[in-house]
């Protein structure tokens, strides 16, 4: 019962972890260096407070009357999106006999600032595929759960949304859900 | 030929049917067969067409969401696909790109772009053009600038390489002589090729009818309005002549209005679109083909038609002559009065029995098979970049700078972009879990199977499957709709059984087991308690019991028991900050303990409610309660989640009680909606606004490490007996 790393020498900022009752899969949010020192590489929103904080002063004084007020707490909610929002960890949590979970906390490592979670009951889920989709310029592989509340049309949920891991991770996550998911539990009873 | 990674790019691919794609379709499947690894790169089409798909045979067809300006072309744009084609070429590790059709301004871009990722280009024409109208000058001058750094150029016969290199302007200086010009080498002449056993020929009983046969596209350029003007005569001097015309397009208009006019409805038959696996049984309808295309650089149409067997009648113009020996097909100039003496002179022949499709057949079978260039491509060195500079402002006075200039800013773009999206970043592709063996059993059957759907059983073990795949599985498991409100409660009843025959089972064993282990004074409690909420479906109360069987757990009000997954961990109860009962989690992984709670407010009876239900923890602080209650409108309930926080450690602070309620299945479409209201053990509460099931309730009070919310529609408060929020039944557990 313990937090274990599968892949802990090229991604170990994923970990899983495993009781009877649920098991876990998080992605926290940092990575090695690409180059293989071994370096880890954190997000540093307050970096944005810090550089942040003079502008919004220098813009302060520059604009003029009301405009002030506005461009401060323009700026001031641009600042605070970026730390308050700034995304700490995602998990995937399954309970095997009730469904899956798929959780964004927001805030520091030591500090959540706030947490959603939704959670798919498995009568609902149909099932937990890897996908590939074009991104922007980019293309990635997701995780998503295919949903279908009420016999109505389908509705995906991304899993990590906001990290959006690569495919090694997914990988495992993939192979290791697999057992959990009630069609391939019928399949496999049958 | 070791293993080469190829890139088809086009703007001509399926969705849209044509020569080019299938040319591009057949092309992949061949190369996948050898063993090769192809993608597609094309652009999106509406109704959602964009993104990725997968074709047989292990296809992988990228929908880049361009708009297509007029029949499947887009406007040519030198650097908006660049981003796009250098995130797939290099997550794919593509060697080669392979661009087809000039009026495909991606696949030209691929050509341009290519050189910046080391990848060789390789582009085929498939189509003759002029020299002399707006488009044409257009499209030349483009070609021009993206042929001359290009590594191989396919044409598909010889008088398309012809007019491909005059117009590509494919011809150096001579290095011995100056003065004169010397054709590039790279150069080379394939022609289309079809895969020959699904052509087969069947021809139809001999009888009096002499049937033609035309398949094509019904657009201009195909000659239609030659068939208009030709068909009517043809009818009039061979009356056992009848005409079978399949094929949609703009100028059917045309061909109805002809057969109106003359009143040939019985003669000659319009079938519309056909299919493509339908083309072999048109075909075998007849036994001449006639085409009247006024430009075609190859014509597969023709090639078809001769290895099903029938005899051809074509216009000669561009590549056709190339394409079939002179005793299998009849050609006339593009004109009314030849075309008339070509199938004069065809019917004759037909009828005289000197055509055999037959023998027919297996001499198409022998004359064309693939064959591709990549290995040249592939040995030859990649020219560099000062190099690609020079050659280009070779190209002209004012099309020399402004090529060059276009030459630099992608490069500098491309600099931008390797900032941008940098390479460690890129989501490479890995086929290592894919079986190759398998694939290519797959794709040499999958040849023969274009555009059968793919159905993904559980045979295929692949990783990534297209989305609509897995739509479409979804779809066959869908239940029928219930209608009737009796339907619906027996429905619902026999699922809840047989979903919940084992829950019963389990909590009724849980329940044995929570009644073993608790000590004596706390047993009788516990029996006390339990002999007092015990009513049966309809409210009376029955009768007290040492045991509860499984039949009864469904009507008791609350039960409550708890799961511990951590053996040996002592805990206690707490509730309202009082300690009520120590507990050891024994030695069995799945231990049930009962505790009595108090639940509620002040008015709760002192230690008077037995909570006794199935619940595990789920995270440290969540564990999920199976109870039964019967809400105000009679839905019962299947779950109660219990969110608790674990102050072990923190010196017992007050945990506070979250109820999450679990309606009964969801398939039923049940809801939990406002003013539902239940009652366990002295504490009521009621739903203020609607939920879904599985509903976090609102926290107060101490900080929770996690909590599960299990809920979409927000937060409820529980009104309990104290007023708001809570039962605060808290529990800690020293040592987690």
């Amino acid at each position: 019962m313990q937090r274990v790393q599968p892949l802990r020498d090229t991604h170990p900022q994923f970990s899983t972890f495993k009781t009877p009752s649920y098991h876990e899969f998080k992605l926290e949010n940092w990575k090695l260096a690409g180059d293989g020192s071994g370096k880890v590489i954190r997000p540093h929103p307050e970096l944005y407070l810090a550089l942040g904080i003079p502008v919004l002063a220098w813009l302060y004084q520059r604009l003029a009357g009301g405009l002030q007020y506005v461009g401060l707490a323009v700026g001031l909610w641009l600042l605070g999106q970026s730390v308050f929002l700034n995304v700490s960890h995602e998990s995937l949590v399954v309970y095997p006999p009730h469904g899956v979970q798929v959780e964004t906390h927001r805030g520091f490592r030591n500090c959540i600032f706030s947490s959603s979670r939704t959670f798919i009951p498995f009568t609902v889920l149909q099932d937990i595929v890897v996908n590939e989709g074009l991104y922007g310029w980019n293309v990635r592989y997701y995780i998503v759960a295919l949903t279908r509340p009420r016999n109505s049309d389908t509705v995906l949920k991304v899993v990590f949304p906001n990290l959006l891991p690569h495919f090694p991770i997914l990988k495992i996550v993939y192979n290791e859900i697999q057992m959990y998911l009630p069609q391939n539990k019928t399949e496999s009873a049958q | 030929m070791e293993r080469l990674n190829i890139a088809m790019v086009s703007d001509f691919f399926h969705p849209a049917v044509g020569g080019v794609e299938n040319h591009i379709y057949s092309l992949s499947a061949n190369l996948i067969k050898r063993g090769h690894k192809v993608i597609v790169i094309t652009h999106s089409h509406p109704k959602g067409r964009a993104g990725i798909r997968w074709l047989l045979p292990s296809l992988k067809v990228y929908y880049i969401p361009f708009v297509p300006i007029a029949s499947s072309a887009t406007l040519p744009n030198f650097l908006t696909s660049l981003p796009y084609l250098r995130t797939i070429l290099l997550r794919e590790h593509i060697h080669i790109v392979h661009a087809h059709a000039s009026l495909s301004s991606i696949g030209h871009e691929a050509v341009m772009h290519s050189h910046l990722m080391g990848v060789r280009s390789v582009f085929t024409d498939h189509s003759l053009f002029g020299f002399d109208d707006a488009a044409s000058i257009l499209t030349n001058k483009l070609q021009v600038g993206n042929l001359r750094n290009v590594d191989a150029v396919i044409c598909v016969s010889h008088t398309g390489r012809e007019n491909t290199v005059l117009r590509g302007q494919m011809f150096d200086p001579d290095p011995d002589d100056p003065t004169k010009l010397k054709m590039r080498n790279n150069v080379y002449v394939i022609p289309n090729s079809l895969v020959a056993d699904r052509f087969k020929p069947s021809p139809p009983p001999p009888s009096e009818i002499l049937t033609i046969v035309v398949i094509s596209r019904l657009a201009y350029r195909k000659g239609i309005d030659l068939l208009v003007a030709t068909a009517p005569r043809i009818c009039a001097r061979f009356p056992n002549v009848n005409f079978v015309v399949g094929g949609d397009g703009p100028k059917l208009i045309d061909l109805l209005q002809m057969r109106e006019k003359h009143r040939l409805q019985d003669r000659i038959e319009l079938l519309g679109a056909v299919k493509p696996n339908d083309v072999c049984s048109v075909l075998s309808r007849g036994s001449i083909f006639m085409n009247t295309s006024l430009t075609e650089s190859f014509g597969i149409a023709m090639l078809e038609a001769a290895c099903a067997g029938l005899y051809v009648v074509s216009t000669r113009v561009g590549g056709v002559p190339e394409i079939l020996p002179s005793d299998m097909i009849s050609f006339a100039e593009p004109d009314e009065d030849d075309v008339l003496r070509a199938i004069s002179e065809a019917v004759e022949l037909v009828s005289a029995g000197k055509h055999d499709p037959f023998v027919a057949h297996e001499r198409v079978r022998t004359f064309y098979h693939w064959d591709h260039v990549y290995e040249a491509v592939m040995k030859s060195p990649q020219m560099d970049l000062v190099e690609r500079m020079r050659r280009t402002m070779g190209l002209g006075r004012f099309a020399g700078p402004i090529w060059t200039i276009i030459l630099v800013v992608e490069c500098i773009f491309f600099l931008f972009l390797e900032w941008w999206i940098p390479r460690d970043d890129l989501d490479y592709v890995h086929c290592d879990t894919w079986d190759d063996a398998r694939f290519r059993e797959v794709s040499t059957s999958a040849i023969y199977l274009r555009f059968t759907s793919v159905v993904h059983k559980t045979t295929f073990e692949f990783l990534l499957m297209i989305y609509t795949c897995a739509i479409c599985r979804s779809q066959k498991t869908q239940r029928e709709p219930v209608t009737k409100v009796s339907e619906i409660r027996r429905v619902r009843a026999r699922r809840e059984d047989r979903r919940c025959r084992c829950r019963k089972h389990e909590v009724g064993r849980a329940l044995q087991e929570a009644q073993r282990r608790t000590s004596p004074q706390h047993q009788s409690r516990l029996i006390s308690m339990t002999k007092t909420e015990r009513t049966n479906g309809d409210g009376r109360s029955l009768g007290p019991k040492s045991r509860l069987n499984s039949n009864q757990i469904k009507t008791l009000k609350v039960l409550w028991c708890l799961d511990f997954a951590v053996p040996g961990n002592t805990f206690s109860t707490k509730l309202y900050g009082r300690v009520r009962s120590h507990w050891t989690c024994p030695q069995a992984s799945e231990a049930s303990l009962a505790f009595a709670g108090q639940g509620g407010g002040a008015k709760a009876k002192d230690d008077g409610c037995a909570m006794v239900g199935t619940a595990r923890w789920m995270y440290r602080d969540v564990c999920i309660m199976d109870g039964r209650l019967t809400a105000g409108r009679g839905l019962p309930l299947t779950r109660i989640i219990l969110n608790d926080s674990v102050s072990g450690g923190r010196g017992g602070g007050s945990g506070t009680g979250i109820f999450a309620i679990g309606a009964g299945s969801r398939e039923d479409g049940v809801e939990l909606g406002r003013g539902l209201s239940w009652d366990w053990q002295g504490v009521s509460g009621v739903l203020d606004r609607p939920c879904w099931e599985g509903v976090s309730l609102c926290l107060k009070g101490s900080s929770l490490e996690r909590w599960c919310a299990l809920s979409v529609s927000g937060s409820v408060r529980l009104a309990g007996c104290s007023g708001v929020c809570e039962s605060e039944a808290g529990l800690t557990g020293a040592g987690w």
